[in-house]
């Protein structure tokens, strides 16, 4: 008779997210080791120290950051998922919000934590057939990407993405939506340094705020 | 969470943080439109074209109770969106 543990699907979905991740680590932080072993070389440990100095914290800033913005949006097998797999916000946070909103469940509750984690995976299943297909095709597929005719349609796949659920979400909670809308326009429009590379910076900001007007706005019978 | 009330806000709450991060986004190249260029306008007039299709689709499974549509609203909204762009950068790029 086997002593092991019947894990619980938490527990379970906690033990493989950890190993998966770890494996992930280590292998992410081999990548520059193979180069240095297949190439005969290695970096200067100076600059290199320098580099890692000036922009290392704030990506630790930011993991750690994203880590508590995105957990209670994604549940905990779609968390492990997304941080394994990549391109959360403008892949697998979208797939999850659908699926939850076409299901009609709660990110909080255990079927929005299931539905979440299906979404995911399936997409992240599809990212890698299709990144597979692509690299299988990359040569007759290259001169179709690399249309200038159809550039400017690769160019906008965000704001085509969030136009969209801005409806869904914005048309239920239009009174909610109306402060972190103003403040995220006025930050975009007048301070130049926020673009395309720092909005990722700038969503646990408005998480932040939005959650504390939601707040205020609770307390004082307005929601 | 005990107020299940305030439980739904948070979510909501979570998410629409999220989106307007990504929708201030979109408005950030429109100052450029002050210095005579209005190529920022063009995320813009995408953002604006994908939402309508969205409210488009939401309103025909509305009015015309055809209920599958809202299942394909948002990669119509995504692949419209995106395929306006093109007119958009000849006209404003």
């Amino acid at each position: 008779m086997s002593d092991k543990k019947q894990l619980t699907y938490l527990e379970s979905v906690h033990f493989h997210g950890r190993i998966w991740g770890i494996i992930l680590a280590v292998l992410i932080l081999l990548f520059p080791v193979v180069i240095m072993v297949v190439f005969n070389t290695k970096p200067q440990f100076e600059p290199l120290v320098k580099g890692m100095l000036a922009t290392a914290p704030m990506y630790w800033a930011v993991g750690i950051i994203e880590i508590f913005t995105y957990v209670p949006m994604l549940g905990a097998g779609g968390t492990y998922l997304s941080f394994v797999t990549g391109n959360i916000s403008n892949l697998k946070l979208p797939c999850a919000l659908d699926a939850m909103e076409r299901a009609g469940v709660k990110a909080s509750s255990e079927e929005g934590e299931v539905i979440s984690t299906i979404a995911i995976a399936v997409s992240s299943i599809v990212t890698t057939l299709i990144i597979l297909i692509g690299v299988i095709c990359i040569v007759p597929l290259t001169p179709i990407l690399e249309s200038p005719v159809l550039e400017p349609a690769f160019n906008m796949i965000l704001p085509a993405l969030f136009g969209g659920l801005a409806v869904v979400f914005v048309s239920k909670n239009l009174k909610l939506s109306i402060a972190p809308i103003i403040l995220m326009l006025v930050l975009f429009i007048f301070v130049p340094a926020l673009n395309e590379g720092t909005v990722g910076i700038m969503v646990p900001v408005g998480v932040v705020f939005t959650l504390i007007v939601a707040r205020i706005m609770y307390k004082k019978g307005m929601l | 969470m005990k107020d299940k009330k305030w439980g739904d806000i948070f979510n909501n709450a979570m998410f629409l943080g999220m989106i307007s991060a990504f929708l201030g986004y979109v408005f950030c190249d429109v100052g450029d439109i002050f210095k005579g260029s209005t190529a920022g306008l063009i995320p813009v007039c995408v953002m604006a074209t994908s939402a309508v299709i969205m409210a488009v689709c939401g309103l025909i499974s509305k009015k015309l109770k055809v209920r599958w549509i809202t299942d394909y609203a948002l990669p119509l909204s995504l692949v419209g969106g995106m395929a306006s762009a093109i007119p958009y950068t000849s006209w404003l790029g």
